[in-house]
């Protein structure tokens, strides 16, 4: 690989001129110096950005400054700037924002010749000269990038490819660089994550960063790219405005005859929720098929061969002929008891399900579902409250030498970082208390591992998913009640044992988690 | 058939037989009379009958004297008697006529019909002239004719088995022999009530056209109705006789169906027991079929239980494989670890050593210019200022000596 060159693209229309002579400099004072800097100006009504432009130019031959005729908007002078790049990579510098000093000599180090798209860490950059609300991104996470913006600042593409999917498109400006992203990624080989914050993104009053209901246009420009993005890649679905300004929410749909299997170990277990006496698997199994439309299911329930003929009595009045009861006569073993399920299940995908849950979301199994249909997507976890509304699970986190849940013990009306809590993301590994994985990878990863029978199959199932090259997503809107715990007070300790056994086999996840780098 | 067809059937021989008194005793009257109820006023039968009889009589003829001819025990003269009739009787039979009722017997006489004198309104001869010879009855009827103007005849035309019916005529030969006296049939009056064949006979003076009229009137509705009765007959006959065939035609039908039907019959029964044997074959065959079923069912069930215990294991089994493959790579990273810092610190090592030896040598240095400088030394050592000098080499001598026992 020679070393990269870099086409630093910057169209520029009107900024503050102290503002503008700070973003070129912040380009001058890069360590890393085989680039040149392509500046636009999109017909400034000031003669003096133009003035200045020039002045740049002059200064350093590695500055070229392009005047369009008259304003074109953005996608139109980013185009332009496209035309002119002579560079094997090109990088998207706002004409306000920095770079950091060693930007693009990061950048230069992971490229490699596989590698289509680089994207870094970001944060913002006040008034005051301060820089604060540092965005630290998750590792390359499809899912995630198609309910939000996310790579955003800094975004370095091969200019090859920029040119092979046809640049950017006026029509979809505001979320231009949104939808040029979505058809780079959609063609390209490797991304790769810099967890670095090499930009700083200068918050101006009227600019997107400041006020985010500031460009309503850009998030309907954001959901027609997103619209044109799913049909491409031939996802059944459709675009809506997200929960918060700048996310999205794609609402999948599932073949009706894809056959799901929900597969619920139980114990007959039953206790108080919210004041009130229940049978736990009846209700998790009766809120679970009232709050689906899927109508291509069969329940599998392994119970102990102690439960009462009562509640299987019971059981096959509230799933009627989708029930399937398999007998479980050995020790508490619950990877055991699912893996039983499975082998008597027939589902395309199998839904692993804990019986002391209460479904929350409408069409939870098409949410937690759908996402499977894509082949790189192993499997995908819900969003599990405790009775309190406090969260129990959303995604796992695998780093600082522990393996532990995401959010955990928070109230459910956080946002999360940057909104990933409202949105699907990658992450690295969901709970086993409701997952869903299709068929093949259960067979393939061989299913929960029964030398867990307690804790942590669920983390050594990610793992192995993950080993395989599959995407584990964390799904936002199959949401559920999960009242852990009530069902089994032997293994709610983790034993040390088990903290041995996982680091045996996947060592200890030292450093940073990949997905959720949240302190 | 003509009045001489008549009488040429008439002329049948005519014994002279006589029968006297005593053929008609207590054995006549018990067993020749039809039935056995005792000939006797005393019995209800006989008396109801001759009651009946006596009273058609008055009806008819209104009497006031009547001599009943044969009258046996008298009962109709009892009979008439009691209708207020001024009645008496003869009989031939002693027997009868003393064991008759003692309140009829003053009335009754033994004597012949032929001995009968006196005047009467009405003279009844019952069942009598056929008892009597050819002879006595001409002479009875001859002694009657003169006793009275009307006389009540009955006697039986074909009852020949009667020993002592020696005389049996048709009532055509009695009618003409009474003809021949001057005595003619009352057509206009029927005397079923008594006989078939009773004929009441008048003494009158008939034309040859009063004859005629009285009995043509008779034969006239005789003959239409043995007409119309013969056409019905032969109506009847006709019908039976298509009912016949029908009914004929309808048992050979029947014989037939009947046939047709043992023979289906037949037929399904001899399917049934086919059937029935089919049927008992295939529950034979069910039952097997439900055996190897079973059977293959059991079989079946223990091959899905190999299959999904093999299943199990095969699942455990690639659990443990990309375990061990993970386990591997993990060790494969550490050892790599270590190998890096065991690198790391060979280099470091060498760097040391490299170190050491800068440090050797320029120990070494130090120690040949120490050297040098000690022979200075001792060249000074030998100069006025040897102390002083002393004292400011002694530090290095000492840095010395421990740099040789390295």
């Amino acid at each position: 690989m020679t070393e990269p060159f870099f086409s630093i693209l910057t169209p520029v229309y009107e900024p503050p001129l102290d503002v503008l002579r700070e973003t070129i400099e912040s380009v001058l004072a890069q360590s890393f110096t085989d680039w040149e800097l392509i500046l636009v100006d999109d017909r400034s009504p000031s003669d003096a950005v133009r003035f200045l432009l020039h002045e740049f130019e002059e200064r350093d031959p590695r500055i070229r400054v392009i005047e369009r005729p008259s304003r074109g908007g953005i996608a139109h002078a980013s185009n332009d700037a496209l035309a002119a790049a002579r560079g094997t990579f090109v990088a998207l510098l706002d004409h306000d924002d920095l770079l950091a000093p060693h930007a693009l000599e990061s950048v230069a180090a992971v490229v490699a010749d596989d590698v289509d798209y680089i994207y870094t860490d970001e944060d913002k950059l006040g008034p005051d000269g301060r820089f604060f609300d540092t965005f630290r991104k998750p590792d390359w996470s499809p899912e995630r990038f198609r309910h939000q913006m996310y790579t955003c600042h800094l975004s370095v593409l091969r200019t090859e490819l920029v040119r092979q999917v046809g640049g950017f498109r006026p029509e979809f400006d505001g979320s231009q660089d949104y939808d040029l992203v979505l058809r780079v990624t959609e063609k390209a080989r490797r991304v790769v994550h810099i967890p670095d914050t090499l930009y700083h993104w200068r918050m101006i009053p009227g600019s997107a960063a400041a006020d985010p209901h500031a460009k309503p246009y850009a998030y309907v420009a954001a959901q027609r790219a997103l619209q044109e993005h799913l049909d491409r890649l031939n996802i059944k679905g459709s675009v809506e405005i997200g929960p918060a300004p700048g996310t999205y929410r794609i609402k999948r749909t599932i073949d009706p005859r894809l056959r799901v299997s929900i597969i619920v170990p139980t114990r007959g277990a039953s206790g108080e929720v919210w004041g009130e006496h229940r049978v736990y698997v009846v209700e998790a199994l009766r809120s679970a098929l009232e709050h689906t439309h899927h109508d291509s299911i069969e329940v599998i329930v392994v119970y102990d061969v102690e439960t009462s003929i009562t509640l299987l009595e019971e059981l096959k009045t509230v799933v009627e002929d989708k029930l399937i009861l398999v007998a479980y006569d050995e020790p508490f073993n619950f990877s055991r008891k699912c893996n039983r399920g499975f082998i008597a299940s027939s589902g395309d995908v199998v839904v692993l399900l804990n019986d002391d849950i209460e479904v929350i979301s409408d069409d939870w199994i098409t949410e937690l579902v759908a996402p499977l249909t894509e082949m790189s997507v192993g499997m995908t976890g819900a969003y599990l409250l405790y009775e309190n509304s406090s969260i129990q699970h959303a995604g796992h986190v695998y780093g600082a030498g522990v393996w532990t849940h995401a959010y955990h013990g928070i109230s459910s009306d956080n946002v999360g970082s940057f909104c990933d809590l409202l949105i699907n993301r990658e992450c690295v590994g969901v709970t086993a208390a409701c997952c869903a994985l299709r068929r093949e990878v259960y067979e393939q990863v061989g299913g929960l591992c029964e030398k867990l029978p307690g804790n942590y199959n669920d983390v050594d199932l990610s793992y192995k998913v993950r080993k395989l090259g599959y995407r584990v997503l964390w799904i936002a809107n199959a949401r559920l009640f999960h009242f852990e715990s009530r069902t089994r007070t032997d293994a709610t300790d983790i034993q040390q044992w088990e903290r041995d056994f996982v680091a045996r086999r996947w060592g200890i996840p030292e450093g940073e988690d990949p997905y959720l780098r949240i302190g | 058939m003509t009045a001489t067809e008549d009488l040429a059937e008439d002329l049948r021989p005519t014994p002279n037989l006589i029968t006297e008194g005593t053929d008609y005793a207590e054995a006549y009257y018990r067993t020749h009379l039809g039935i056995d109820e005792p000939y006797d006023w005393a019995s209800p039968h006989w008396r109801s009958f001759f009651t009946t009889v006596a009273r058609h009589i008055v009806a008819i003829t209104n009497p006031r004297t009547v001599l009943d001819v044969g009258c046996a025990r008298g009962l109709l003269v009892q009979a008439l008697r009691e209708q207020g009739i001024d009645a008496v009787g003869v009989d031939v039979s002693e027997f009868a006529v003393h064991s008759a009722h003692r309140d009829v017997r003053p009335y009754l006489r033994v004597a012949s019909a032929s001995d009968v004198v006196g005047s009467y309104d009405l003279i009844t001869c019952i069942e009598v002239l056929e008892h009597m010879s050819p002879s006595d009855a001409e002479r009875a009827i001859d002694a009657m004719c003169r006793a009275a103007d009307r006389i009540l005849l009955s006697s039986s035309p074909s009852d020949f088995v009667e020993p002592t019916h020696v005389n049996v005529r048709e009532p055509a030969a009695w009618a003409a022999a009474f003809a021949e006296r001057g005595f003619f049939r009352r057509t206009d009056v029927d005397l079923a009530f008594l006989t078939p064949w009773a004929m009441l006979f008048e003494r009158a003076n008939l034309t040859h056209r009063d004859v005629v009229y009285r009995y043509e009137h008779q034969l006239y509705p005789l003959r239409v109705e043995v007409l119309e009765k013969r056409a019905a007959l032969l109506d009847s006959y006709r019908r039976a006789t298509e009912l016949e065939e029908k009914l004929a035609a309808a048992e050979l039908g029947r014989d037939v169906q009947g046939e047709t039907l043992r023979q289906e019959n037949e037929h399904l029964r001899s399917d049934l027991e086919h059937l029935t044997t089919e049927r008992d074959a295939l529950r034979d065959l069910a039952e097997r079929l439900q055996d190897q079923n079973r059977e293959l069912e059991a079989r079946l069930n223990d091959e899905i239980r190999v299959s999904r215990d093999l299943r199990s294991r095969l699942l455990t089994s690639r659990d443990h494989a990309i375990g061990a493959e993970a386990e591997a790579a993990t060790w494969r990273s550490r050892f790599e670890t270590l190998n890096a810092s065991h690198a790391e610190l060979a280099q470091a090592h060498a760097e040391l050593r490299e170190y050491a030896n800068s440090l050797e040598q320029q120990v070494q240095s130090y120690v040949w210019s120490l050297q040098a400088l000690e022979r200075r030394l001792t060249e000074l050592h030998a100069s006025e200022s040897w102390k002083l000098g002393y004292a400011i080499v002694r530090p290095f001598a000492l840095l010395l000596g421990r740099a040789r026992r390295r």
